[in-house]
């Protein structure tokens, strides 16, 4: 099975990414002359072009090749869910679907470790969850 | 405004990146450190030694999809990475 996740950003947005990851551009300058990574490399090039071409428009995808991944009815709709009705923290997200939070709470930590949600921080301690692409292709 | 792709494929236990932008075209195999571009020449090449990044192998195909698929089929159905194999397949 195939899991592609897509997404559009910016040649602003990747630029940000990638100072989240490097710090700076003389930083990531600096450690790939220090380990001859070839990603780095890459990273480096991509930087420089991005630079110049903030406005671009750049699609991303992500493709997961496993015959492990198991996605149930009840993943789709928390993923739906997220999607289309932004909740504001998992027990609100809960609250929508009308389950109970101790049930969803596993399901939403394994899509975030398989990397179709992240969380950002939100009001007392809530996380609230959001989609990390715009679509999931699955191929089989 | 036109539109670039960035591609990462996780198989086995690789992963492929392949990144496409109006300066050119590069497919980054990781952990084994192997990179396949056409950056600076204007010619597809790999570099198979990343200890020796001056050195570079032409490779006949521009298509950089194509070369992706090769790569991926490798990977996928060879067990053991060997990178001159890899060469003898695209160059």
């Amino acid at each position: 099975m195939i899991i592609t996740l897509v997404k559009k950003q910016t040649g602003r947005e990747f630029i940000q990414d990638m100072e989240s990851t490097y710090k700076s551009i003389f930083e990531l300058e600096k450690t790939f002359k220090r380990t001859n990574n070839m990603k780095m490399y890459v990273d480096l090039e991509n930087w420089n072009y991005y630079i110049n071409h903030l406005d671009e428009t750049i699609e991303l995808s992500e493709s997961l090749i496993t015959d492990k991944l198991s996605l149930s009815d009840l993943d789709f709709i928390i993923l739906s869910t997220i999607k289309e009705k932004s909740p504001k923290s998992i027990r609100d997200l809960a609250k929508i679907i009308n389950k109970d939070v101790g049930n969803i709470q596993p399901k939403v930590k394994k899509l975030a470790d398989q990397g179709f949600i992240k969380f950002e921080s939100g009001p007392k301690n809530s996380k609230i969850p959001y989609l990390t692409y715009d679509e999931i292709k699955i191929e089989i | 405004m036109s539109s670039k792709t960035q591609n990462k494929i996780i198989l086995n236990d690789r992963i492929i990146y392949h990144a496409i932008t109006s300066n050119g075209w590069s497919i980054v195999i990781m952990p084994v450190n192997i990179l396949i571009d056409n950056y600076h020449l204007g010619y597809p090449h790999i570099h198979p030694d990343s200890e020796n990044h001056e050195f570079k192998i032409k490779i006949k195909d521009e298509d950089s999809e194509k070369i992706k698929e090769l790569i991926f089929d490798y990977i996928r159905f060879t067990k053991k990475f060997n990178v001159e194999e890899l060469v003898e397949l695209i160059k």
